[in-house]
């Protein structure tokens, strides 16, 4: 026997569709206009980020804006990889009345075995089927599209993405970047990625100039930004990065290189842009680093080195482990540099 | 009259202060009658208000008559109280909210709502009559869970969805009902539109 649940008192059909699944939530949306308007009421105060994925396939992720830990995927995939199964069915999605789409477990998409269901939709046009995916899960979620991951090593034309990356979804609060280049591309890539509050450059150049010393300076002015692979990275270019957070690893500075930064930082009548800056790279000991640095009254260790500026400000300094992500026991460990009035 | 075997769940007597030690007499609208424990009251909002308005004392509670609640039938009102007097004395939980709700459903529920859907669906009308939050919370997420790796076609047929001309069918069925003059009048409308004029005046 069924359980009708539009009989129910109003608030009791909103208490179930807050605890159903974001994507039994968007198939519920898919069922009549009523049910619909029922979840877009539900959803006037947003509660989701969308994130998107650009791979072999466009993979859209419905994340919980309370539980970081909690998301759900919808993935855009080709047409011509349309499996016959006997579970695939057909939805209404933007201006296509009969998509084929299909149930998947998570299992059989992501190494995470959490028993969760991905809806994969196939399309003629992949990225036309993208924006209309996107246009939907926006309506329904009241909600924009925050933030874009490219895998590089997956997509054909890097440049035509992050073309149609900026084109398409204009706003974007962060793009993340990932994958193999060479350091050509690498360069164009830094010059291009679009995002109105953070960029994570983590993809990886195969190759470095001999010279990183006379590189073009590339200007960057957001909230923050991540630079995974930093062995490019002159006094010059981290200058030009006007951020409140900046965090480079892999950098190619020795000690001696890191406490001229300092001095300079220390010495400097312009206020640093920078609030927060983590330069990711291991060391023994601090001792070169912070070598004349030290004052009489500031309680320095050998881990932590406090000093005020020549414009007044207070910067500290502290050797720590960095944590880049809750799932990975990797010890990384570098500078943070702390910059306060 | 029948008179069920109260109280439902057994109570643990040494658990209750003396004062709390009342214990309350319900009625359902099919004339079954209920003795609920003071403590398990209290996991309803609802009736806590009724009892505590009302300042029945022990013997109030014996010579009164029964507290009629006369929109939940017997069947539906002995799940209700069983769940109470097994929650009783619990923190009723406040909505963190959370995106999806995080809701267990811990073994005795389960096995509470371990019944059909038509029973299930009163139940749940009952939790929210009642105000019972956290029978409301664990209800519902059993409903929710009905939903999970169904196609919209089987969630239509899970949840008795109507289509959009089916509801098109009864919004029209019921303005008709309400004002069967309404109907005409459209009608006339519609077909003096088609004539060419856009008014009746």
């Amino acid at each position: 026997m069924a359980l009708p649940i539009q009989k129910l008192p109003m608030l009791v059909i909103h208490l179930i569709l807050q605890t159903v699944g974001f994507l039994d939530m968007f198939l519920l949306t898919r069922t009549s206009t009523k049910m619909r308007r029922i979840v877009q009421n539900m959803n006037r105060t947003p509660k989701h980020y969308l994130c998107v994925t650009i791979a072999n396939q466009i993979m859209i992720q419905i994340q919980s804006k309370t539980n970081e830990e909690y998301s759900e995927l919808m993935i855009v995939t080709d047409k011509e990889n349309e499996p016959e199964r006997r579970y695939t069915f057909k939805m209404e999605i933007g201006s296509v009345d009969y998509l084929p789409s299909e149930l998947l477990a998570r299992a059989l998409v992501l190494v995470l075995a959490d028993g969760q269901v991905v809806v994969e939709t196939y399309w003629n046009d992949v990225k036309s089927g993208c924006i209309e995916l996107c246009n939907e899960l926006v309506q329904v979620f009241n909600t924009p599209v925050r933030a874009v991951t490219l895998k590089l090593d997956e997509i054909e034309n890097y440049q035509n993405a992050i073309n149609w990356i900026n084109s398409t979804f204009q706003g974007l609060i962060l793009v993340k970047i990932e994958g193999d280049c060479n350091f050509q591309d690498y360069m164009w890539i830094m010059k291009n990625a679009k995002a109105t509050k953070e960029l994570r450059f983590e993809m990886k150049p195969n190759d470095y100039p001999k010279d990183t010393e006379n590189l073009e300076v590339i200007p960057f002015e957001l909230e923050g930004i991540e630079i995974l692979h930093g062995k490019w990275i002159n006094f010059q270019q981290l200058e030009a990065i006007k951020s409140d957070y900046i965090k480079i690893a892999n950098i190619d500075w020795t000690d001696f290189k890191i406490n001229t930064f300092l001095k300079n930082l220390k010495s400097s009548k312009e206020k640093p842009k920078f609030k927060e800056l983590d330069i990711i790279i291991h060391r023994q000991s601090t001792h070169v680093v912070f070598e004349g640095l030290q004052e009489r009254d500031a309680p320095d260790t050998d881990k932590k080195l406090v000093f005020k500026t020549v414009n007044g400000q207070k910067c500290t300094v502290t050797y720590t482990r960095f944590v880049r992500n809750v799932h990975e026991d990797n010890n990384l460990f570098g500078f943070e540099i702390l910059i306060k009035d | 009259m029948s008179v069920e075997n109260a109280p439902v769940v057994d109570v643990d007597e040494a658990a209750i202060p003396v004062e709390k030690k009342m214990y309350y007499r319900f009625e359902s609208n099919d004339k079954k009658e209920f003795r609920v424990s003071e403590l398990a009251i209290q996991q309803s909002e609802t009736l806590n208000r009724l009892v505590e308005a009302m300042g029945y004392t022990s013997e109030d509670v014996e010579n009164k008559p029964a507290i009629a609640i006369e929109n939940i039938d017997g069947k539906t009102l002995k799940l209700v109280f069983q769940w109470c007097e097994h929650h009783k004395g619990e923190a009723i939980p406040v909505d963190d909210g959370s995106v999806p709700k995080i809701v267990e459903i811990p073994e005795f529920d389960a096995k509470l709502m371990d019944i059909d859907n038509g029973l299930l669906f009163k139940l749940i009308w009952a939790a929210d009559y009642l105000n019972i939050v956290q029978l409301l919370n664990v209800s519902c997420k059993k409903v929710a869970n009905m939903a999970q790796g169904k196609t919209p076609a089987q969630l239509r047929r899970v949840y008795l969805l109507p289509s959009d001309e089916e509801d098109e069918a009864a919004k029209r069925a019921a303005q008709e009902a309400q004002d069967p003059r309404a109907r005409e009048v459209e009608e006339e409308f519609e077909e003096r539109k088609r004539q060419g004029g856009n008014s009746f005046f």
